[in-house]
């Protein structure tokens, strides 16, 4: 999963669904690429469409 | 009668549950895959979060809000903070009463005569509230507990809202009482809130993001998944997003008025605590710290909120346009750190939460005032860019449907 950076706000609503604690937000989500499964769950509940896969 | 609600926000869903009940055919469109917007519960590691508001009511089970959650007969339970508020200045906390207390003979005069022009609701010009302040006194710690103040409300300095709506705002506090803590947090009222549209018979569509409203005959047609005709539609997706999904519509002048309007900016940070640091249930105002302007301890009115035997605290700042973020955030935990000693031995951040941009903390800035209706008859706006002069935060989105519902009253 890739955050586009432009559209991310900080508001964090994606790291507590992420199954693998992949999330971390601090003023903008930054994913451990090593973690996510690109199981896409971030991508239906982030509120701002900032977060595609890739 | 048909009605489309375009997002199930707090404003979305209480004017589809009012509707519902006075006998429309009620569609509710959500894009996100749950109910509530910015005002619903982040479930995280035992704690309850929020996606957005701290878990509190300006006005307790007194106002808009209140008042419309028992119309509703959604079952709310709203536990007034006690106290209302707290002062923490040069390390020690005070209330409202006592801040008069504080200063020398001439200042506190002065002050008991500001608190005095606040109670009786004088409307002045369109001067700033800190403008208004300084025509009265001339005190640097009486400008940093206003700027405290519209900071945790309305996430603005005291320069960037109007006197009249502080003021304003002072009457209903007078009248109602400071804020309450829903029994469940935000997430408890957005559950009773879908409880009411279900058991009215209105349809939550989540995952269906509205792309078009157009105007077919008499009748707008809402485009989605699929395309579907309604008489009346009630958009809770902001001014902005709901000029562009009407574009075809509405008014360029009006598009362009709303494409203006800037939101108000914030930062959350959330705070898992061994013990309690606050040890009540009130707002403790921070007007010294560099950044905070507030913090909350909700778990000493509703436990559930943390693991048992633990606390959740809540600080928020107001965020300067064009600011660096992540230095307002640092400069954020080294406050919480100062304003507690022991925060390293009982406390550990559980997140940090921007509010801006798209997602804001209000899409209009207190004292904007737009109108619920639109230039297109049938077409409203609900939510935190709709509140009516004197009403903050979560009552003055009740209040802000409140009118739209009149309007809908008066031509349906």
């Amino acid at each position: 999963m890739l955050v586009r950076e432009e559209r991310c706000v900080g508001c964090a609503a994606c790291m507590p669904f992420c199954p693998n604690e992949a999330i971390t937000v601090y003023g903008v989500a930054e994913i451990d690429r090593e973690r996510c499964k690109n199981c896409g769950l971030c991508v239906a509940y982030c509120p701002n469409d900032a977060i595609e896969e890739g | 009668m048909r009605a489309c609600v375009i997002g199930a926000g707090l404003g979305g869903l209480l004017a589809a549950a009012n509707l519902a009940r006075e006998g429309f055919e009620v569609e509710v469109y959500e894009k996100l895959p749950y109910a509530g917007g910015r005002f619903t519960n982040l479930d995280y590691r035992g704690y309850h979060l929020s996606t957005g508001a701290l878990h509190m009511i300006p006005h307790r089970e007194r106002g808009p809000l209140g008042r419309m959650l028992r119309q509703l007969g959604a079952g709310v339970e709203i536990i007034p903070s006690q106290p209302q508020a707290m002062f923490r200045i040069a390390g020690k906390d005070y209330t409202y009463e006592e801040l008069p207390s504080l200063f020398s003979l001439r200042d506190k005069l002065k002050i008991t005569k500001i608190i005095a022009m606040l109670k009786l609701g004088k409307a002045t010009s369109d001067e700033s509230y800190r403008s208004w302040l300084e025509k009265q006194i001339k005190n640097e710690l009486v400008f940093k507990i206003a700027d405290s103040f519209t900071g945790w409300s309305l996430s603005l300095k005291a320069s960037e809202v109007p006197a009249k709506e502080v003021i304003a705002q002072t009457k209903n506090i007078n009248k109602l009482g400071g804020p309450g803590i829903p029994v469940g947090g935000c997430g408890g009222v957005t559950k009773a809130l879908v409880e009411v549209l279900q058991s009215e018979g209105a349809e939550l569509h989540l995952k269906q993001k509205v792309i078009a409203i157009k105007q077919n005959g008499r009748a707008f047609e809402v485009v989605a998944k699929e395309k579907r005709n309604y008489d009346i539609v009630v958009s809770n997706a902001g001014p902005k997003v709901t000029a562009e999904l009407a574009q075809e519509i509405l008014p360029r002048e009006y598009a362009r008025a709303v494409s203006r309007i800037k939101g108000a900016a914030g930062i959350k940070i959330s705070v898992a605590c061994k013990k309690a640091m606050l040890g009540h249930s009130g707002v403790l105002f921070t007007p010294e710290a560099e950044r905070i302007n507030g913090i909350n301890e909700v778990t000493n009115a509703d436990p559930s909120l943390a693991p048992q035997g633990e606390h959740l605290l809540m600080s928020h700042q107001r965020l300067a346009e064009g600011a660096d973020v992540k230095r307002e955030i640092e400069l954020g935990l080294k406050d919480l750190h100062r304003l507690f000693p022991e925060f390293k031995k009982y406390c550990r951040v559980l997140a940090v939460q921007v509010y801006r941009n798209s997602w804001p903390v209000n899409r209009a800035p207190s004292g904007t005032h737009l109108s619920p209706a639109t230039p297109v008859e049938g077409l409203y706006l609900v939510g935190d860019a709709v509140k009516p002069e004197g009403w903050m935060e979560t009552d003055g989105i009740a209040a802000g449907v409140e009118e739209a519902l009149r309007h809908i009253r008066a031509s349906y």
